[in-house]
């Protein structure tokens, strides 16, 4: 493609969405497949570095002044990137009449959900909340240029944190075949624990549950994914099944600092969980948790019951505590704020803990 | 005013009510109920999945898998009066019959929606169907996985094939699967007029531009069980993208028909709604009852575009005010 000129400035009000059928105004918020974004994304103003906003807001601002010159050097007119459920394709062009360089391209959107732009990283995407865990969701962003036209490359999900469970040996002595609630289930190697020798390694039974990180994505579809319960070393290692002690790796530190105890001690980050529950849930709610001011986590800490919990980004979540009843009431605790708005969380986990302390104290 | 009106005294290019729910079902990964009119379905996806046959795998790309479910299958042997699975909406007077004495045309296409003297088994259906979101569903994400589609016929009575189309996408929307754009259908009936009479109302008629008559033939978008069951009435199911569908839903996109009918010249300069693929039954559809219908499909499919999206809007923002924090 040839360099882009500079777009003509946007009219002074958006002009409606050019999906098919829509009756809105305002930029669509709900984005269903096959919705061309091209306006929205092309034509949203570069973000002003006086006004930052909080990388939590949701809301999506538009402004009518905005014109983006995709190949300009100008730090803050920087392409936009594009996440999850959003894909950039290029048209033939034999449209003789329009000679606007953008009617080459359009962005569709592929999955139906709400459309987010991320202020920081300058990332668009479409927030939605599936059920089934992808390897290739992990969002990478992929700014927007003639050259990325390709495919949805291999190395997607690796990195993630998941449990999973062990569902037999029986395929091979050397690997552990473990259910990530995925399409396909992951090869985990069984000496890729920490310290972990041919003579001393953990035994894992089927149906035990394991916290474990992937290691090898899907490599578009030819291999299975694989797990390791070692920390992570920099991403672009990929030979994490090393023997020997694990390293902890300085430079593209990966595992953000977790600790590498051996698998003995019970206190490494990965490795087999004992005891507890666990169950699934929505990726969204699994994602919701993982973040430092999630309400109903905190609000279970502040309660001061004694619990511990793990999270795979794949909707699995594992919890223990000293009492069943307990851990019932976490349970139903996080499922119930998946579908209650923040503020009422906190009050509801508050007359649970109330009601279960009562129980307890009345056995 | 129409000189052959529905029975249901619908305007031709009227839909009937729709309602929609989005994942009624809580352990697939996405599931849709679509009530159209009466017809009712349900449709579950469970996807990407791992293939129970090794076999069935393909290594470069996904695959899509429809089951009616198997509750269809006793259906339409069994006599349908007091079925559970497809209620007797049809005509009341089936209700009582016995089992030998359906006419061919009406109880045993019940539960399928196709006359069982057309041939069509439930097979076929399913292979429509996963043509139609084959092509839509962007496989080449999903490689040796499969996309289980499970539709379940709740109430039958017209457009069941149509509606199971519409119910699949959506269910699809629900689980998240990467779509490139989205096949909604429309079923019209063509009713060819009948040689005897009806020459006299073709004055009455000829300016009436919203009964789509062209050469004699009428259209009727999202027929009942009643209306498809008509005599002469051919049925066609179209599946069209709806992200290219143009926005002047008015102009032709027929630009010219040879004398004797051999050649259609479509406007390819249009944006044209990409048809993806139809599914006739009924009476045999003319030439003419095909392209009309195809012009009305149109209009349904973007109507149906324009429900979807309230759907998803309804999910989205309820899911704004509780999960996203």
């Amino acid at each position: 493609m040839s360099a882009a000129t500079a777009l003509p400035p946007a009219p002074s009000s958006l002009p409606p969405p050019p999906s098919a059928g829509s009756t809105f105004e305002a930029p669509p918020l709900a984005v269903i497949p096959g919705d061309d974004l091209t306006r929205y994304i092309l034509h949203h103003p570069p973000p002003s570095n006086s006004q930052q906003s909080d990388a939590r807001k949701h809301k999506k601002s538009r402004s009518n002044a905005g014109d983006a010159n995709r190949n300009s050097e100008d730090e803050a007119r920087l392409p936009p990137k594009l996440g999850t459920g959003l894909i950039c394709i290029q048209l033939p062009t034999n449209d003789k009449n329009n000679n606007n360089i953008n009617s080459s391209i359009r962005i569709q959107a592929t999955v139906a959900g709400r459309l987010v732009y991320r202020q920081n990283s300058r990332t668009w995407f479409v927030a939605s909340n599936p059920r089934r865990y992808h390897l290739s969701q992990s969002p990478a962003a992929t700014p927007i240029s003639s050259n990325n036209m390709s495919k949805v490359t291999s190395n997607m999900g690796v990195g993630d944190r998941v449990i999973g469970i062990v569902e037999d040996q029986k395929a091979s002595a050397d690997y552990y075949r473990i259910n990530i609630f995925g399409s396909h289930s992951a090869l985990l190697h069984v000496l890729s624990f920490e310290g972990a020798t041919k003579r001393n390694r953990p035994q894992l039974e089927p149906g035990s549950l394991v916290y474990c990180r992937v290691i090898k994505g899907f490599a578009g579809g030819r291999m299975d994914p694989e797990l390791s319960c070692k920390v992570g070393s920099g991403s672009g290692n990929n030979s994490s099944s090393s023997k020997g002690k694990s390293v902890y790796n300085d430079e593209e530190e990966d595992d953000g600092g977790a600790s590498g105890k051996d698998w003995m001690t019970n206190e490494g980050t990965y490795g087999p969980l004992n005891g507890g529950t666990s169950f699934r849930v929505s990726i969204g709610l699994a994602r919701e948790l993982l973040l430092p001011e999630n309400a109903v986590l905190s609000a279970l800490d502040k309660s001061g019951i004694p619990f511990e919990i793990a999270i795979g980004v794949n909707g699995m979540v594992w919890v223990n505590s000293p009492d069943p009843e307990i851990t019932i009431m976490i349970l139903n605790a996080i499922k119930n704020s998946e579908v209650m708005p923040e503020d009422k969380v906190r009050g509801m986990v508050k007359v649970m803990v109330k009601n279960v302390k009562k129980e307890l104290m009345d056995e | 005013m129409t000189s052959y009106p529905r029975p249901s005294n619908r305007k031709p290019s009227t839909l009937r009510p729709l309602s929609a729910e989005l994942s009624p079902l809580h352990r697939s990964d996405g599931s849709a109920s679509l009530k159209c009119g009466n017809t009712h379905i349900l449709a579950a996806v469970q996807g990407p999945i791992a293939p129970r046959i090794p076999n069935r795998e393909r290594y470069d790309r996904g695959i899509v898998s429809v089951a009616f479910s198997k509750g269809l299958v006793m259906m339409s042997n069994a006599a349908a009066g007091g079925g559970n699975s497809s209620g007797g909406v049809v005509q009341d007077e089936d209700n009582k019959d016995s089992g030998a004495n359906k006419s061919a045309n009406t109880m045993t296409s019940l539960p399928v929606p196709l006359p069982s003297g057309g041939g069509a088994t439930e097979r076929e259906l399913e292979y429509f169907l996963r043509d139609a979101l084959s092509s839509c569903i962007m496989l080449e994400r999903y490689p040796r996985c499969v996309i289980q589609v499970v539709i379940q016929i709740v109430q039958a009575d017209g457009s069941v094939l149509g509606t199971a189309v519409n119910c699949a996408v959506m269910a699809l929307m629900d689980a998240g699967i990467a779509m490139r754009g989205l096949a909604v259908a429309a079923t019209c009936v063509a009713i060819n007029r009948s040689p005897l009479s009806r020459a006299e109302d073709m004055d009455i008629d000829a300016s009436d531009k919203e009964q789509n008559k062209s050469d004699g033939v009428t259209i009727w978008l999202d027929p009942t069980a009643e209306e498809e069951s008509g005599e002469g009435h051919g049925m066609v199911v179209i599946v069209v993208d709806a992200s290219k569908i143009p926005k002047q839903l008015k102009s032709s996109s027929i630009t010219s028909i040879s004398n004797d009918m051999d050649q259609v010249e479509l406007n390819a300069e249009q944006d044209d709604a990409n048809i993806i693929t139809s599914f006739t039954y009924g009476s045999p559809l003319s030439l003419d009852g095909l392209l009309s219908s195809i012009e009305s499909s149109k209009q349904s499919c973007a109507a149906f575009t324009a429900f979807m999206r309230l759907a998803v809007e309804q999910k989205v923002q309820k899911e704004e005010q509780t999960l996203w924090s």
